[in-house]
């Protein structure tokens, strides 16, 4: 739940900037979810998440003098989770080596192929066994990839407030997060753990028009 | 003619409301025909209901806040005590620039950003008796306009009455932008008064389909048939200035010919408080009404 104006985030920017320290805890509060969220889908574990947004939150606080203001306050910061996210996982080696061949310069191709109805609302899907097959989906993503997925579903950011903070063009913003949702599908189609879905049956309602 | 190839890259968009009106239409009648993207639709938004932000462990406000306390260094200050100042007079002198910028760019924002934690389109005013589409668009035009004014980076946004009710939510557009706060808060005091279109509209003849989510999950679909039923329960009876409920609500997701709209409704009493773009309002219809609608 929003608690903080844009423009009392800007006071409190203000009065952290003139030495108060204590009003950071204020934006700490108001943001502290979302960059957690951020890096715990990054990273995949809460230990290193919690280190991760710690980290971001100090090196905001430490580089709030260059905030200038013209873009949010969220999207400055967690643009800055997001690159310390991707710096940890690319330093860190990774045993996984499924998501190296999952990334890059694939054409984005046609069509997907989904066997059947097993997302459908009425396919009654166990929401928890679908939030563990797309952590794990989220994984086999590569860093980058994840990262623009996350700011969008996560951290709720536009089109427009990801290309400005990861300096990319709309277009390959859309692409990117396109594909992603492409190859999170592919791998939850594959992962198995999803149950089959019902065999296709009528639906009611919806969005048939 | 389209491909589903490029249908589903637009379904990409819808599911982030990033789609423009014709597209959206064209889309949905797509996927009404089209099996395999349906399927698509239908991935792409569990994918999306199964990524939402969690809470922060407890400690983590305390650890961050102890660790800046242990640096010993405050954040650079900036040049000149008179800054903070010059920032707020400067806001002030930017807002009357802002204004004619804002309401000419509001007509071609292209979207309202923010998500909701039901597959939410962002809004389109237009059926549902609302004001124009102002809200990320013009997040981004005082943005711009403050890298001309320098020091007055979020002037346009919280007084200028023609955009208010949409920009104070304009980074959630779902349960967790500012539910209940007062009316002074969602409107900037007062100016909303002369915007009579503050007030959220639902024509319920011209809805076409509602879906309905319970805790981010969907709970039922109504068609064309059902869905002006539930409209017209959710019609704007009077504003709701009672306390934030503490259940959790329903995400009401309605489409017409002319757009979406959510409605956020919360059984309070034996009554419905709604939120609707940035305003709380009580319903027409009863809580036992609602529930009867949504086959709960």
């Amino acid at each position: 739940m929003r608690l903080v104006t844009r423009d009392e985030e800007l006071e409190i920017i203000e009065k952290v900037r003139s030495g108060d320290t204590d009003a950071f805890g204020e934006l700490v509060a108001e943001h502290q979810n979302r960059v957690f969220s951020l890096a715990l889908r990054m990273v995949g574990n809460e230990e290193d998440a919690h280190d991760l947004a710690q980290e971001a939150f100090i090196r905001a606080y430490t580089s709030l003098a260059g905030f200038r203001g013209d873009s949010k306050f969220s999207v400055w910061l967690y643009r800055l989770t997001s690159n310390i996210c991707i710096d940890f996982l690319r330093s860190r080696s990774r045993r996984q080596t499924v998501s190296l061949t999952y990334d890059s310069d694939e054409a984005e191709g046609g069509e997907m192929e989904i066997p059947d109805d097993r997302f459908s609302p009425e396919a009654g899907l166990d929401r928890a066994e679908l939030r563990g097959a797309v952590r794990r989906g989220l994984d086999a993503l590569s860093p980058e990839f994840r990262s623009i997925l996350l700011l969008r579903e996560i951290d709720g950011l536009s089109y427009a407030e990801i290309g400005e903070a990861l300096q990319l063009e709309e277009g390959t913003v859309k692409s990117r997060i396109f594909r992603a949702r492409k190859k999170l599908t592919e791998f939850l189609v594959r992962d198995g753990n999803i149950p089959d879905g019902l065999a296709s049956q009528g639906r009611k309602g919806g969005v048939d028009t | 003619m389209k491909d589903c190839g490029e249908y589903q890259r637009e379904i990409s968009l819808l599911i982030d409301g990033e789609l423009s009106e014709p597209q959206k239409t064209g889309l949905l009648r797509h996927i009404g025909q089209c099996r395999e993207c349906r399927r698509v639709y239908d991935a792409f938004n569990a994918i999306s209901l199964s990524l939402s932000a969690e809470e922060a462990p407890a400690s983590l406000k305390a650890d961050v806040m102890s660790a800046i306390k242990d640096l010993n260094v405050s954040p650079m200050p900036t040049a000149g005590q008179q800054k903070p100042k010059k920032f707020r007079t400067s806001r002030i002198i930017a807002l009357a620039a802002c204004l004619a910028l804002v309401i000419a760019a509001a007509a071609a924002a292209p979207h309202l950003g923010g998500r909701a934690a039901a597959p939410s389109e962002g809004s389109s005013p237009a059926a549902f008796g609302m004001m124009g589409e102002a809200g990320e668009g013009s997040g981004e035009i005082s943005d711009r306009e403050a890298e001309a004014a320098e020091d007055a980076p979020a002037a346009g946004s919280d007084a200028l009455p023609e955009v208010n009710n949409a920009l104070p939510e304009e980074d959630a557009v779902g349960p967790e932008s500012a539910l209940f706060e007062t009316g002074d808060e969602a409107s900037g005091g007062g100016e909303t008064d002369a915007m009579n279109t503050s007030r959220p509209c639902l024509r319920a003849s011209e809805v076409t389909a509602a879906e309905v989510y319970e805790d981010g999950e969907l709970m039922s679909s109504l068609d064309a048939g059902e869905a002006p039923e539930l409209a017209s329960i959710l019609k704007y009876a009077g504003p709701y200035g009672g306390a934030e409920p503490d259940v959790d609500g329903y995400s009401v997701n309605f489409s017409s010919d002319e757009g979406e709209i959510v409605v956020e409704v919360f059984i309070v009493g034996g009554g419905l408080a709604c939120l609707c773009e940035g305003e709380a309002y009580t319903a027409e219809g009863s809580a036992a009404d609602f529930l009867s609608a949504v086959g709960g």
